[in-house]
C-alpha cells in the first residue's frame, strides 16, 4: 500500500494490520464490580438489622455521641480552649444529629405494645438531649451569663443518664 | 544551600499536600470508633501511594507525557474510557467533598453557615486555577497545610497511654462495640482515603507542567519517599487524637467539628487556630488538585491542549471542563447534602475503583517503549500488585 | 477473506513501515507549534469496498485523513458515521510520525480544531484574564 504524499515527497509504506490489542485491564472491571458488591454487603451488615430494638439502639448511640460532644464543646468553651464560633458550630451540628436520630425513631413501626413503649422512651430521652443541647447553645452564646455553663452541663448530664439507662435496658432485654 | 531549600520545599509540600478532607474525616471516624486498630491500613496505603506516585512521575519524566495520555495509547480507547469514566466520577465527588470541607472549616472559624461559604470557596479555587502559577500554588498550599502538624503536637500534649496505643496498632482487633463487617468496611474506606486516584494523575501531569526531566526523578522520588510517609504519620495522629479523646467519651465522629475538639482540648485556642488554618489550606489545596486532575484526565484522553503553564486562551476546553466540574460541585452541595457524607462516599468509591484506576498505570510503567531504561524494577511490580 | 498465511509477503520497500493500530491510532497530534490538537480517533482510508472481491490491478487503499470527534464513539461501540459528518485532518498535513504525530500546519488553520477555537472565543476569552499568561 502506499500513502499519499507528505510535504517532503517521501513515500512511506503503511501496513495496516488488524491486531486485537492486549487488554490487561479487562480483569480490572470485574474486580471493581466484586469490590462494589463487597462494600455494599459490608456497609449493609454494619448498619442494618436488629429490628425495632436494633434501630432504637443505634439512634440511642447516635444521641449519646451527640450529647457527649456537646458537653465536651461546652466544657472546652467555658475553659477558654474553644472559640465561641467553633463551639456554637459544634452544638448546631449536634442538634442536627439529634434531630435525625429523633426522626429515625419516629419512622419506626410500632405495632406491638413493647415497641410502642420503646419508641416513646427513646423519643423522650432524645427530647431531653435536645433540650440540653439547646441550653448549652444558649450558654455559649449568652453575653450576660444566663443560662450559666453549669446549667447547660447539668441539662446535658441528665440527658446522658437517661440515654444510658435506656441503652442498658435495651442491652439487657436482648 | 539553595538545593537544600529546594529539597526541603519538596518534602514539606508533600507532607502538607498529603492530607485532604477524606483523610481528615475517615481517620477521625476510625480513631473515634476503632482506636488504633486500623493503623496498619494507613501504612499499607502510604506504601501504595508512594509506589504509584513514583511510577507515574517516572512515566512523565521518561516519556515527557502525562500518565493518562499514555494510558489511552497503550491500552486503547475502550479501557481508557472505562478508566476515564471511573476516575472522572470519583474526582467529581472528591471535588465536591473538598469544597464542602473548605466551607465547613470556614464555618468553624466564623460561625457563618457553611452554605454561604461554598460560593466563596468555589470562586477562590477557580481564581487560583485560572491565574496562579502551578509552582506557587503547590508551594503555598503545601506549606500552609503543614500547620496540620498541630494534630501530632496535640497527641503528645494529651499524654496518651503510648503502650496501649501501640498494642492496639500492632495487634489489631475489632473493638467490642463494633462489628467485624464494620471493621473491614472502614479498613477499605481508610485505604481509599490514603490512595486517592487523583493524586497519581495530578502528580504526573504536574511533572509535565513543571517540565521534569530524568534528572529531577531522583529528587521527586526522595520527596515522595520522605513526604508521603510523614503525611501518613499525620493521618495516624489525627486518628490518635480522636482515639484518645473521643473514643472514651463514646463520641462517634460525624461532623468536622468533632475532629477538632481533641486539638482544642490539648492546646486551646492557639492550637485551634493552627488546625483551622491547616484544614482550610489542606482542603483548598486538595480541591485545586482534584479539579485540575479532572481537567487533566479529560484533556489527556481527548487530546485537548492542557496545562496551567499555558494561558487559558490556549487551553480553552481544559479550563471550560474544570469550570463545569466546579459548578457541578456547587450544585450538589447546594442541595444541602451533608459534606461529610459526600466525603465518606467519595472515599469508599475511590477504594472500590482502585483496580480500575491504578492497574493501567502499572501496565504503562512496565512498558519499555515509553520508559526506556526506567522500566519498573521487579520488586516494585510485586509490591504494586498488592 | 483469504487466510493471511496464504497471502504473498509484501514486497520490500524503502521508507518506514507503520502499524496503524500501534503507531497511529490513539496517538496525540501536535501542531507545528507543539500545541496539542487532538488524539487520533480513527483513520479514513479510501479504496475497494469490503466484502467484494477485488479485481486484479486495483490501486491499493490510500490513507486519506486522520479522523477525530464523534468517530471515537463509533470506534468503541461500532458502526460508522456518514462521510459528511467526519471531522478530518488530511494526511498531507502530517509532517512526522513518532511518539506523537506532528502536523506541519498550525492548529488555527485546521477545521478539526474548531471546537477549541469556539470555546476559546466565545467563553474563555470573555472571562477576564483569559488571554493572559498565569502569574
Amino acid at each position: 500500500m502506499e500513502v499519499a504524499g507528505l510535504p517532503h515527497r517521501q513515500v512511506r509504506r503503511c501496513v495496516v494490520t488488524v491486531r486485537t490489542p492486549r487488554v490487561p485491564t479487562r480483569g480490572a472491571g470485574s474486580l471493581a464490580m466484586m469490590l462494589v458488591a463487597l462494600m455494599v454487603a459490608l456497609g449493609g451488615c454494619a448498619t442494618a438489622g436488629g429490628g425495632v430494638p436494633g434501630s432504637v439502639s443505634r439512634a440511642v448511640d447516635q444521641s449519646t455521641s451527640a450529647v457527649a460532644t456537646s458537653r465536651l464543646a461546652l466544657v472546652l468553651n467555658s475553659g477558654a480552649r474553644l472559640t465561641r464560633a467553633a463551639a456554637s458550630t459544634t452544638l448546631s451540628d449536634m442538634l442536627g444529629e439529634l434531630e435525625s436520630a429523633r426522626a429515625s425513631v419516629l419512622e419506626l413501626p410500632a405495632t406491638v405494645q413493647d415497641e410502642r413503649m420503646l419508641r416513646h422512651q427513646a423519643v423522650t430521652a432524645i427530647d431531653d438531649a435536645v433540650a440540653g443541647a439547646v441550653k448549652a447553645q444558649e450558654a455559649v452564646a449568652s453575653d450576660d451569663g444566663s443560662p450559666s455553663i453549669d446549667e447547660g452541663k447539668a441539662a446535658l448530664d441528665t440527658a446522658a443518664d437517661r440515654l444510658a439507662d435506656l441503652k442498658q435496658r435495651l442491652a439487657g432485654s436482648q | 544551600m539553595k538545593r537544600l531549600l529546594g529539597v526541603a520545599l519538596g518534602v514539606l509540600t508533600a507532607i502538607g499536600g498529603f492530607v485532604d478532607i477524606g483523610d481528615l474525616v475517615t481517620n477521625a471516624i476510625v480513631g473515634s470508633r476503632f482506636g488504633f486498630s486500623l493503623v496498619w491500613v494507613v501504612i499499607v496505603g502510604v506504601i501504595g501511594i508512594c509506589l504509584f506516585a513514583n511510577m507515574s512521575g517516572r512515566v512523565a519524566a521518561a516519556s515527557g507525557r502525562a500518565t493518562f495520555e499514555v494510558i489511552r495509547e497503550r491500552l486503547g480507547p475502550r479501557a481508557g474510557l472505562a478508566n476515564l469514566g471511573a476516575s472522572f466520577f470519583i474526582n467529581l465527588m472528591t471535588v465536591t467533598a473538598e469544597i464542602g470541607g473548605i466551607a465547613l472549616a470556614l464555618q468553624l472559624a466564623s460561625s457563618v453557615s457553611y452554605l454561604l461559604w461554598i460560593p466563596v470557596a468555589v470562586v477562590a479555587v477557580w481564581l487560583v486555577i485560572w491565574r496562579v502559577k502551578f509552582s506557587i500554588m503547590e508551594n503555598v498550599t503545601g506549606l500552609l497545610g503543614l500547620s496540620l502538624i498541630v494534630f501530632a503536637v496535640a497527641l503528645f500534649l494529651l499524654k496518651p497511654d503510648w503502650g496501649g496505643l501501640a498494642g492496639q496498632a500492632l495487634a489489631p482487633a475489632v473493638p467490642e462495640t463494633e462489628t467485624v463487617p464494620g471493621y473491614w468496611y472502614y479498613a477499605v474506606a481508610l485505604f481509599g482515603a490514603a490512595m486517592t486516584p487523583y493524586e497519581v494523575f495530578f502528580f504526573s501531569s504536574g511533572a509535565v507542567e513543571e517540565g521534569w526531566t530524568v534528572k529531577d526523578l531522583s529528587q521527586s522520588r526522595n520527596n515522595v519517599l520522605v513526604g508521603f510517609p510523614l503525611g501518613g504519620l499525620l493521618s495516624v495522629a489525627i486518628a490518635g487524637c480522636a482515639a484518645v479523646v473521643l473514643l472514651p467519651a463514646g463520641i462517634e465522629v460525624t461532623s468536622l467539628s468533632q475532629v477538632i475538639l481533641p486539638v482544642a482540648e490539648a492546646g486551646g485556642k492557639l492550637a485551634l487556630a493552627f488546625v483551622l488554618v491547616g484544614i482550610v489550606a489542606a482542603t483548598f489545596g486538595a480541591a485545586l488538585e482534584t479539579t485540575l486532575s479532572s481537567g487533566y484526565t479529560l484533556a489527556q484522553f481527548f487530546g485537548w491542549s492542557w496545562g496551567k503553564f499555558r494561558r487559558p486562551a490556549q487551553a480553552a476546553r481544559f479550563h471550560l471542563a474544570m469550570i463545569i466540574c466546579l459548578l457541578v460541585g456547587v450544585a450538589v452541595l447546594s442541595t444541602g447534602v451533608d459534606p461529610v457524607l459526600v466525603t465518606e462516599y467519595s472515599v469508599v468509591f475511590s477504594a472500590v475503583a482502585l483496580p480500575l484506576t491504578y492497574l493501567p498505570i502499572l501496565v504503562v510503567a512496565n512498558d519499555p517503549q515509553y520508559m526506556g531504561e526506567h522500566v519498573n524494577g521487579r520488586a516494585v511490580n510485586v509490591l504494586a500488585m498488592i | 477473506m483469504k487466510n493471511p498465511s496464504r497471502l504473498q509477503p509484501a514486497p520490500p520497500v524503502a521508507g518506514r513501515t507503520l502499524d496503524a493500530q500501534l503507531h497511529l491510532l490513539d496517538r496525540q497530534a501536535l501542531d507545528a507549534d507543539g500545541l496539542p490538537v487532538t488524539t487520533v480517533d480513527d483513520l479514513e482510508m479510501n479504496g475497494p469496498a469490503t466484502g467484494v472481491p477485488i479485481p486484479p490491478g486495483t490501486a491499493p487503499p490510500l490513507l486519506d485523513a486522520i479522523l477525530t470527534g464523534p468517530v471515537l464513539a463509533t470506534r468503541i461501540f461500532g458502526g460508522r458515521p456518514p462521510a459528511s459528518r467526519l471531522i478530518r485532518i488530511p494526511w498531507k498535513d502530517v509532517s512526522d510520525v513518532g511518539t506523537v504525530i506532528r502536523l506541519g500546519v498550525r492548529a488555527e488553520s485546521l477545521g478539526a480544531d474548531w471546537v477549541e477555537r469556539w470555546v476559546r472565543d466565545k467563553i474563555i476569552a470573555r472571562i477576564p484574564g483569559g488571554r493572559h499568561d498565569p502569574h
